[in-house]
């Protein structure tokens, strides 16, 4: 004889299993924890846009966007454990923890530039060269400083974004150099988002 | 009495609902963060609901006022008594409505904003907006923050369901997460984060050139939301600039402000510029190299702040009232407490080591 009562219980206790099997099997479509690998408190909470970015998909590709000190060439995503070992020790350090104390960024201090780096699943990556001053050159041989004229001469070619800001994009890598009052008064390289 | 086989079925239809209910409220209980180590600020919105008794004064921003004022300092000093409903990197929208869900609670006499996030005019990155957003109480005020905060990727259905952003997290549990499972621990003192231990200022950062120095326009219409919201309520807004010193905030932004303010007839402080008359020593009063204070730093800026706010408002001393007495007592306790586990640790260890130790060190 059939037993209606029971036969709902049943078939309600199948859809709590499915349901509960949708759910941690990980149907959201919110890829942000996807993007990181994991919804993990310190992954969740990392503080900068870098660390979204899959360490598996970091790899230095700069192409012409090199940077030059004591002879050696490095580049955003170079490791910062290669790049001291080529130009040298810093002659000072800063790390910014971000508000929740997660995702510092560590600046390293050089004579005309600074350098800022990044984690990448445990690898301190170059994630920002900013020109100081006059005393050191881009590759392209653009300094602070320089008249615009001139910097409009370089060898590689820039995107006007308006406000004085030109960019140049080599792989994930851009270049941009500021202008204010007809002189280059900013250069930075930092990976493209 | 008999009950028919159609009563017996919508009973269990119920009974299945109820238990279904149950098994997902818990399993969300269980799997989102708790914030218990590591990143306490993903504590500070709820813990704000924890409160039993009323706030003249309600400071919001981000990380430059609940790292830098001590509402305890405040009320030892001058009886004023104040919370600080920060959160990290808490953008200005989300000020605005973290303050419009105080006002469903309370409704303070002075409310202080911290300036620096009108530097910031887009939604930043979903890790922060669950640390400012999660811990609010369900309301229209909640929705509609959402809504202003939300990231390309995020869905409001998974800020009202939180089960279905966090629920991969299933791989991840701590002990952390049965051990607070029912109930967790304060975090901070009227939503101050307390660190005692020094890192004096050494060198910062390069102040970065900018090709555009203009802060974006939906940083004063909030401005103007939260100036209207005041009016609406009595109450009196001050801008401040914590006198933090990184990340830089540049003379062309605080010209901004500063006009914002002249024009609407708030007071805007711009503490950076009185760090000498508040006493701030970025050699021994803050904790990270001069980006934040620490417990010395947040106690001197309260104490000149309580005397800015003594002078110019009309703010009741409530200290010889009983209940707010007993209440701040027991406060008191636990600040003191507190400095005291802090104090033990950096003399035992050299450094605050439940922090390192939470953050993987």
């Amino acid at each position: 004889m059939k037993k209606p009562f029971l036969h709902t219980v049943s078939l309600m206790m199948a859809a709590m299993l499915l349901l509960g099997t949708l759910l941690l099997s990980g149907c959201s479509n919110n890829s942000s924890a996807e993007e990181s690998g994991s919804t993990s408190e310190s992954s969740l909470t990392s503080g900068t846009d870098v660390v979204f970015v899959d360490p598996s998909q970091v790899r230095p590709d700069y192409g012409k966007l090199g940077f030059e000190s004591n002879g050696f060439t490095f580049g955003i995503y170079d490791t910062m454990d290669d790049i001291i070992a080529g130009i040298g020790d810093p002659n000072g350090t800063f790390e910014a923890a971000s508000c929740a104390y997660q995702g510092n960024d560590y600046f390293y201090y050089y004579s005309g530039f600074e350098l800022m780096a990044n984690d990448f699943d445990g690898v301190q990556r170059l994630t920002h060269i900013t020109v100081i001053d006059d005393t050191v050159s881009t590759p392209q041989g653009i300094t602070i400083g320089m008249a615009a004229i001139d910097f409009t001469a370089s060898s590689i070619s820039f995107t006007d974004e308006g406000n004085g800001k030109f960019t140049h994009q080599e792989g994930s890598c851009i270049m941009q150099v500021i202008i204010k009052n007809d002189k280059v008064s900013a250069i930075e390289y930092y990976p493209a988002k | 009495m008999k009950i028919s086989k159609t009563l017996k079925t919508w009973l269990g239809i119920a009974l299945f609902l109820v238990i279904l209910l149950a098994l997902l409220f818990a399993a969300q209980r269980l799997l989102m963060p708790k914030y218990m180590s590591g990143i306490p600020e993903g504590a500070l919105p709820a813990e704000y609901y924890r409160e039993t008794t009323d706030h003249d004064v309600i400071f919001v921003g981000d990380c430059e006022v609940y790292e830098n004022f001590s509402p305890m300092t405040l009320w030892e000093e001058y009886g004023i008594t104040s919370y600080i409903r920060g959160g990290p990197e808490q953008l200005i929208w989300q000020s605005y409505y973290t303050l419009e869900d105080t006002l469903r609670h309370e409704t303070p006499k002075v409310v202080v904003f911290n300036v620096l996030s009108m530097s910031l005019g887009e939604p930043q990155s979903e890790a922060y907006n669950r640390m400012n957003l999660d811990g609010l109480r369900l309301s229209s005020t909640k929705l509609d923050a959402v809504r202003a905060s939300m990231t390309e990727d995020e869905t409001l259905l998974s800020y009202l369901f939180p089960l279905l952003r966090f629920h991969s997290r299933w791989s991840e549990l701590s002990k952390d997460d049965f051990k607070y499972f029912f109930k967790t621990d304060p975090v901070a003192h009227n939503g101050y984060l307390m660190r005692i231990d020094v890192k004096p200022k050494t060198q910062l950062p390069s102040k970065p050139v900018l090709d555009d120095y203009t802060l974006p326009a939906i940083g004063f219409e909030y401005l103007d939301k939260m100036q209207a919201l005041c009016k609406d309520n009595g109450i009196q807004l001050i801008l401040i600039k914590s006198p933090s010193e990184y990340p830089y905030w540049y003379e062309e932004w605080d010209a901004q402000v500063a006009a914002w303010a002249e024009q609407n007839e708030v007071p805007y402080l711009n503490m950076l510029l009185l760090s000498d008359e508040i006493g701030i020593d970025m050699q021994t009063d803050t904790y990270d190299g001069g980006m934040h204070l620490n417990l010395s730093g947040a106690e001197k800026l309260s104490t000149w702040f309580g005397a800015y706010l003594t002078e110019n408002y009309a703010l009741e001393d409530h200290r010889s009232d009983p209940v707010y007495a007993d209440v701040y007592a027991a406060k008191k306790a636990a600040y003191d407490a507190e400095i005291a586990d802090q104090q033990r640790q950096i003399d035992e260890y050299g450094k605050l080591i439940d922090i390192e130790r939470a953050n993987g060190n």
